[in-house]
């Protein structure tokens, strides 16, 4: 029901949505008001790189009251996209009692309020060589990279540090879910009851036959049950000449024939004549400004250019094999 | 002002960015290879790159090997360097820069531009003008008869000079 009524949200106008919600929230008791802080559906983050911290992260203040402070992620609030965090501001808020918690005896509570993701820094616990720990704020963070988490059962984003990639953040290890008294457990859910002998033969029975496998009671009719094919559906329906037709292959032939003909080393008069040209026209050039240009787009400056670009990656991606190294190394030692 | 550069040919061909040293290898320059001004066929020996031509087989016509915006990127480049010319020539004779309004006809406004009308009438106005004092005695005694010509006349003898 409560989704039908965003679906029929999301559908409308802005204004006409945010007067339609203020009316609704007027309408409702303080404690179950939204204060206009919902997020429609399709802009709600779903993913973790979207949160950039999950529950369980540590996490530096960077706004607000609590600002330079450092906490705990104590869970996320999808609806509004921010977190719940163990220091945070409180509201007084009135409870209707059939809402109560265990232990609650009065009417007023104070109500943790939300912070958003952007306003807190995520702090990573580095390990120097000698194996003393400190800690580090990460300024921004950057996903570059997949694995499989073992503790969440999907595939994570790696959390880096923005232009320090070598730098990576784990992602918090989750509570570890309990196994209810209808859960499968894992040796059964893998188990395979079933394997094909033959992908020629089918299993079903000799005198098993199907006219098709569309509804027979579907009022459309089907495209291909038609009296007169056209010649496009006649292309369609053939099956293409294995593996190339010969037209593509004379194709290919030509190709090939004219990136072979191609020329692709200078010959020695022709660089002198073109050369002489150009030394001709240059030597004669007096704008200080047209000399950095010849200079910045020679072909000589590109090919430095990308030596030492190509110089750089290789650097950066040592650095970065050595860290998850070392990262690996602390996990261990953690472990251990 | 002082020269900036001393380089001979070959450092100089070392400056020519790589974009068009490619080119120039690939499709080198007059003297050594013609150029077709014309739509040949795609396979001829002087096909030129720049120009859509026809495929010797299938008989349709293929898109230039350089598009037109490359062909305007190298042609630009290759002028700054001075070697514009050694470039093969684009469909129809396309011209970059002063060239591409040298050749171009004047317009008929620019050649003779209409004007207003007291701009175009007014040489003939002034002419009828003058016509008309020259004969401004004669028409006179048209309308007002001898005893006019005769006063006319006397002024004439009457009239005192300083000689």
């Amino acid at each position: 029901m409560a989704n039908d009524i965003t679906r029929m949200l999301e559908r409308l106008p802005k204004h006409f949505r945010d007067l339609l919600i203020s009316r609704i929230d007027q309408s409702q008791i303080p404690a179950l008001r939204t204060n206009g802080k919902v997020v429609l559906e399709e802009q709600r983050y779903t993913r973790p790189e979207q949160w950039k911290v999950l529950e369980g992260d540590r996490v530096m203040f960077a706004k607000g009251p609590n600002k330079g402070k450092f906490g705990k992620v104590l869970g996320l609030h999808p609806s509004s996209n921010t977190i719940y965090t163990d220091i945070a501001e409180t509201k007084p808020l009135v409870i209707p009692k059939q809402l109560w918690q265990d232990g609650q005896n009065g009417y007023l509570i104070d109500f943790p309020k939300t912070v958003s993701p952007d306003d807190v820094k995520v702090v990573a616990t580095l390990v120097k060589e000698d194996g003393t720990e400190y800690d580090i704020v990460a300024e921004e963070v950057i996903f570059k990279g997949k694995y499989f988490d073992e503790d969440y059962k999907k595939m994570m984003p790696i959390r880096r540090v923005k232009y320090h990639e070598h730098i990576i953040i784990p992602w918090p290890r989750p509570d570890p879910a309990e196994d209810c008294a209808f859960s499968t457990p894992p040796e059964v859910a893998e188990e395979r009851t079933h394997s094909e002998n033959s992908i020629l033969k089918f299993e079903q029975p000799a005198d098993f036959t199907i006219e098709s496998l569309r509804d027979p009671v579907m009022k459309r009719p089907y495209k291909w049950d038609k009296q007169v094919l056209k010649k496009g559906d006649i292309t369609k329906l053939t099956a293409p000449g294995m593996p190339y037709s010969e037209t593509q292959k004379a194709m290919f032939e030509e190709r090939k024939q004219i990136r072979e003909s191609q020329i692709t080393e200078m010959s020695a008069e022709v660089m002198e004549f073109i050369g002489s040209r150009v030394a001709e026209h240059l030597n004669n050039v007096t704008d200080p400004n047209f000399k950095h240009y010849v200079e910045k787009v020679s072909g000589q400056y590109r090919e430095r250019k990308l030596a030492r670009r190509e110089q750089e990656k290789q650097f950066r991606d040592l650095q970065i094999k050595e860290a998850e190294k070392r990262n690996r190394r602390a996990k261990r030692a953690n472990a251990s | 002002m002082s020269k900036l550069f001393n380089v001979s040919a070959v450092e100089a061909f070392e400056k020519l960015p790589l974009k068009l040293r490619n080119f120039f290898t690939r499709y080198p320059p007059a003297p050594f290879r013609q150029y077709a001004s014309e739509q040949t066929l795609t396979n001829a020996p002087d096909a030129n790159p720049f120009i859509p031509n026809r495929h010797p087989v299938t008989g349709k016509v293929q898109e230039p090997v350089y598009s037109l915006r490359r062909q305007s990127d190298l042609y630009k480049l290759a002028y700054k360097f001075g070697i514009a010319d050694l470039m093969p020539t684009m469909r129809n004779n396309k011209k970059f820069y002063a060239e591409k309004f040298e050749g171009k006809p004047l317009l008929k406004g620019v050649l003779s531009p209409k004007g207003h009308k007291w701009e175009r009438t007014y040489d003939e106005r002034k002419k009828k003008i003058a016509d008309a004092v020259a004969k401004a005695d004669e028409i006179i005694v048209e309308a007002k008869g001898s005893k006019y010509k005769k006063r006319i006349e006397r002024k004439e003898l009457e009239r005192k000079t300083w000689f």
